[in-house]
């Protein structure tokens, strides 16, 4: 499998090498996630009584925590000299990539396919040809949960829009207790964290009818997909580290940054203009595109964006603020700044603010629609 | 000798006999990512032991006291205070395993569980006999009671039913030395049920706790109320708690967290009240309609209610996710836990919140209202260092504020690591000597929990004695010097003075009742008071002591622990030590969970440790039901009763009879 990602995205790692190779290091040939997803984790544990592996083996390097603290220690190359690769890989290889840790994680850790990069990454090179050849058979039939459903041992392809509406929250709650994934599907979904849900086997129906809408998607050419949630996108680039066949979507996958008109901002101008800390409601935005948002925005309030900014790992930049004039301003600069392209776009909404969105664009830019995110998988249905 | 490494190393062959080859883990990687809990700090073991039940737990601190290894216990390391770190490295003892519900006794309102089991485990498990565990942190799900007890959290229903240590009956836990002890609050004597198990770890490890069990509350109700500032919130929830009524809940937070949470809130709400009654069908149709007109007073913006299951959840789902919406925002979350009298939360609030803005951390609030707790959360990014050492500056500012508003510093979360250099701003050198030595005592090696709780250095001056205690604290000095021993006797219904070569300290000549809070619900006592006359003052305002007014002082009851769930209700102590030394703890503020617990320790000490000079205690808007009244006796002392007395009083000086003085 070649090194499916654009080095030129910003969200996209460099596969890991520099110094310490000598050590565990060196056998890290494959891509791994970026630092800034290994980094989601708060350590709050809400995870580990979710996790069927943790529950039968009590251990912390058994739960989601210890999972996804294990990919963060070894991207932060914590690992000494001397450090087993068997034993680096013994947490992953005992994850069922069961997905159920992210529907109970705040910040939905995307434990699964971090282990499954790392099964990926330290399987595939290293013990030899046979060795090699093994890891790859055991990658290839041990997918996580990228992989549409098929059969019936697999409920249902979960793809929640993230960054969690309260009904989100909602229905990841109960699909990690009584296992109706599917039965949620139904109403809203798609274009987020992969779940992958396993158990009973009722939804096949509902199956069926996800995976049309999600193959859907995978035409040659799909629409670009924009989203203003960073966990969305976040999913969207992910699926295509895990399977090839979602090249297309992750190429397609835009964060709205990305159409900002490119101003640098003004001068940082007196203390006196900041905005309360406590006033801002934010919108969790990782610190690569705070940057380049910083480099894209221009705002009347560019000293609190910078405020904001210099925190990686959030950015109020287009937050559900609909009370900001500044926040208003900055939509309506991207409404404007998509109507001077001429984009035939579909723009996708965590928020519910499809309805302000559509009514600036009007005026603004004919072109694009903005849809719920739970509408936007009827929109590329009809398509 | 050698380091611990080598330590370990010794004692390794013996540890892997006992529990078997494969419980032992030494690979960087089960060290690793042993190093951790919910809080920021870290520290990597030497070795993580999975110890497959308590008999075998004995044997295993046996080997490593044998051998000079220190180990933390561990079990869902959900913390926020880095309690399980493996700060001195050691073994890290991993418990989750313990994890049975081994008897229920819904008969007498107890379930014995083992440490590792997860708090929403027992209620499930509780469920369907219609009862219920009362402590309730946020983190129920995946928090465990074991982990619950050492803390001593709360949660939203700690306002009415008290915080975990207030729920726990009787424990079995093993010492530092590997003996294992059966305590029960019930017992004659001081309550160590109290200080060890709540100690984090660092006096003993839990293997079994008796926790009470309820009966579940038929008749729910839970209000959900807007306001336009947070103010207008707090001066509800006082108006609440002055009018009578004890919510089994009452809970705010602030637009910050509200807006992380994503649920939708009516246009200009700056906070949000949950206020949840249980009591029976009359009292909370009348306290309804008091409710709501408080709200109305306090200019709610809008109010909703819910009766039936489905719409209670839907009013608490918001609150319950807060801490983890929160968590989104930032990939550090550090949640900090102050307890403030609730007649100083206002203005608490208003300050913290100025230190957010001081620093420019970005922080949501959430508050346990009604007892007066409040959690900054403050959201950051720890390889951000300019922002995380403002973190830090504002985390020591808000320390600093609490414990000058004589607060607790930690209301549930415990100390830990991350507090632990602000339990100096919070405790005098007196009281930290005190539990410096209670800690020496019981663990003389430093191996249990080591470098946790106490802080090395000591800030600030001695709290001055009041006035009123210059002319006994001149006697006991007196006294001390001629090596005279001191019987301490209340109203003298107990006991009488006896024996000519003592000196006689009674509390009967401090009988003043200091103060009377009706905005916390608290009474300030001095020791001598009659429970009668303070009843009687309270009863003109319409308040009542939590127990019933039986004969002799107020201090008397406490000392010979005449109502087993007196220490309950006590939120400040005073008292002086056989040196002269005058230490007070606590204050106003309902919950604590900051350092050992002191006046637990002394429930029941008949004297023998301190003189008690004056106690808050908590009051309620209804007479205390019937409690049972102890039968007075005197206690057997056990060797760890005499192992404190040691610290409080190695002379033997005060009650010398109650441990083996001749009378
Ligand atoms: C999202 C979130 C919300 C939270 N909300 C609350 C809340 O509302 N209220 C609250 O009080 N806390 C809250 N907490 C903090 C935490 O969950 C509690 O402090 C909980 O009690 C910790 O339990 P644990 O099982 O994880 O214990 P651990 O973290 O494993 O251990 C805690 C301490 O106890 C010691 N210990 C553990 N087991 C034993 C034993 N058997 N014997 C002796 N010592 C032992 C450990 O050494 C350590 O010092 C929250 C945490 C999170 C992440
Ligand atoms: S629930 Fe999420 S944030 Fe919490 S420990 Fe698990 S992975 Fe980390
Ligand atoms: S994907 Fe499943 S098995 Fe793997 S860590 Fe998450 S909950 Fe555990």
């Amino acid at each position: 499998m070649k090194i499916n990602f654009d080095k030129t995205q910003p969200f996209m790692p460099a596969p890991t090498q520099g110094p310490g190779r000598k050590f565990i290091y060196n056998v890290l040939r494959g891509p791994l996630p970026p630092e800034e997803s290994s980094r989601l984790c708060n350590r709050c544990g809400a995870c580990a009584q979710a996790c069927p592996v943790y529950k039968i083996q009590k251990r912390e390097p058994a739960s989601p925590r210890g999972r996804h603290q294990l990919l963060r220690f070894l991207l932060g190359r914590q690992f000494a000299a001397g450090t087993k690769k068997a034993d680096i890989l013994r947490p992953a290889q005992s994850c069922i990539m069961c997905g159920q840790c992210t529907a109970a994680c705040s910040v939905l850790a995307p434990t699964a396919a971090h282990m499954a990069w790392l099964k990926y990454a330290l399987g595939f090179c290293g013990g030899g040809f046979w060795r090699g050849l093994w890891s790859k058979i055991v990658y290839k039939f041990n997918k996580p949960a990228y992989t549409p459903p098929q059969g019936a041992q697999i409920t249902a392809f979960y793809m929640p829009a993230a960054g969690g509406s309260a009904h989100y929250a909602a229905s990841l709650r109960i699909i990690g207790k009584e296992h109706r994934g599917a039965e949620i599907m139904d109403e809203g979904l798609l274009l987020g964290r992969a779940t992958l849900m396993q158990g009973a086997a009722a939804a096949a129906k509902i199956l069926d009818k996800i995976k049309a809408r999600y193959e859907a998607l995978l035409c040659p050419q799909p629409p670009p997909i924009i989203t203003d949630d960073i966990a969305n996108y976040r999913a969207l680039k992910l699926s295509t580290e895990i399977d090839e066949k979602y090249q297309n979507i992750a190429a397609a996958a835009r964060f709205i940054t990305d159409y900002m008109p490119p101003v640098k901002p003004p001068a940082r101008t007196g203390a006196g203009r900041r905005i309360a800390v406590q006033d801002n409601n934010l919108l969790f935005c990782g610190d690569e595109i705070a940057r380049r948002a910083r480099e894209l925005f221009i705002c009347p309030r560019a000293d609190f964006l910078l405020e904001l900014n210099q925190s990686p790992g959030s950015a109020g930049l287009l937050a559900y603020g609909a009370q900001h004039a500044d926040l208003q301003q900055l939509k309506r600069a991207f409404a404007a700044a998509c109507a001077a392209r001429r984009l035939e776009t579909l723009i996708v909404f965590s928020s519910a603010e499809e309805k302000f969105f559509n009514m600036l664009f009007k005026s603004y830019y004919p072109y694009a629609k903005a849809v719920h995110i739970t509408a936007a998988a009827e929109y590329f249905y009809e398509k | 000798m050698g380091n611990i490494f080598s330590k370990f190393g010794r004692a390794r062959r013996h540890i892997e006999k006992i529990i078997g080859r494969a419980n032992v883990h030494c690979d960087a990687v089960s060290l690793a990512l042993n190093s951790f809990d919910g809080a920021p700090a870290r520290a990597l073991p030497h070795a993580v032991l999975d110890i497959p039940d308590a008999a075998r737990l004995q044997q295993v601190i046996k080997t490593l006291y044998e051998f000079g290894v220190p180990y933390v216990p561990r079990t869902a390391g959900t913390n926020h205070d880095g309690g399980a770190v493996p700060l001195k490295g050691g073994a890290v003892l991993n418990l989750s395993a313990l994890d049975k519900i081994t008897l229920i006794n819904t008969e007498q309102g107890w379930a014995e569980v083992e440490p590792g089991v997860v708090n929403q485990r027992l209620q499930d498990a509780l469920l369907p006999l219609g009862f219920f565990y009362a402590p309730d942190p946020a983190s129920m799900v995946f928090s465990t009671i074991g982990g619950n007890a050492a803390l001593n959290a709360g949660g939203a229903k700690t306002l009415k039913y008290g915080s975990t240590a207030a729920n726990i009956l009787a424990a079995e836990v093993i010492t530092p030395q590997g003996e294992i002890l059966n305590l029960s609050k019930a017992d004659n004597g001081p309550d160590l049920t109290a200080l060890l198990t709540r100690s984090e770890g660092t006096l003993c490890v839990i293997t079994r706790l008796r926790v009470k069990i309820l009966p579940r509350p038929k008749n729910l109700k839970t209000f959900k109320a807007y306001f336009a500032s947070l103010e207008n919130t707090m001066n509800g929830v006082r108006d609440i708690i002055a009018a009578g009524i004890l919510p089994a809940a009452l809970e705010a937070m602030d637009k910050t967290t509200m807006d992380a949470t994503q649920t939708p809130y009516p246009a200009g709400a700056e906070a949000l009240l949950i206020i949840e009654l249980d009591s029976d069908e009359k009292t909370a149709a009348k306290q309804e309609l008091e409710i709501m007109q408080i709200l109305a007073n306090n200019k709610a913006v809008t109010i909703e209610t819910a009766d039936d299951e489905a719409a209670r959840r839907k009013l608490w789902a918001g609150r319950r996710a807060a801490a983890s919406s929160l968590a989104r925002l930032a990939p550090n979350l550090l949640s900090l836990d102050s307890a403030f009298a609730r007649s100083s939360l206002p203005e608490s609030i208003k300050k913290i919140r100025g230190i957010f803005a001081k620093y420019n951390v970005r922080a949501g609030m959430v508050f346990h209202a009604g007892d007066g707790n409040v959690h900054p959360n403050i959201v950051f990014d720890e390889t951000n260092l300019f922002e995380a050492a403002q973190v830090k500056k504002a985390v020591k500012e808000i320390h600093m504020l609490t414990a000058q508003a004589g607060g607790s510093i930690s209301g549930e979360h415990g100390i830990g690591i991350e507090k632990r250099a602000a339990m100096a701003f919070m405790f005098d050198e007196a009281a930290l000597g005190l539990m410096r030595k209670i800690k020496a005592a019981f663990d003389p090696e430093n191996l249990a929990n080591p470098d946790k709780i106490l802080p090395i250095a000591t800030r600030g001056a001695p709290r001055a004695a009041p006035q009123y205690l210059c002319d006994i604290i001149e006697r006991i000095k007196q006294n001390r010097a001629a090596g005279r021993a001191m019987i301490i006797t209340g109203l003298g219904t107990k006991f009488k003075t006896r024996g000519r070569d003592k000196a006689a300290l009674s509390s009967a000549g401090l009988n003043q009742v200091l103060d009377i809070d009706k905005v916390n619900y608290t009474v300030t006592a001095q020791a001598g008071c009659a429970l009668k006359d303070i009843a009687a003052l309270l009863a003109e305002r319409g308040m009542y002591l939590p127990v019933p007014a039986a004969r002799g002082s107020i201090g008397g009851a406490f000392a010979a622990k005449t109502f087993a769930d007196f220490a309950d209700y006590i939120t400040g102590i005073d008292f002086l030590l056989p040196d002269g030394v005058f230490i007070s703890l606590g204050g106003k503020h309902v919950k604590n969970s900051a350092g050992y617990d002191l006046p637990r320790l002394l429930h029941g000490s008949m004297g023998a440790y301190a003189f008690i000079t004056a106690l808050t205690v908590r009051t309620f808007a209804a007479p205390a039901p019937k409690a049972a009244q102890r039968k007075f006796e005197f206690f057997r002392p056990c060797a760890q009763a005499a192992l404190i007395k040691k610290v409080f009083d190695s002379d033997n000086l005060f009650n010398p009879f109650v441990f083996g003085g001749a009378q």
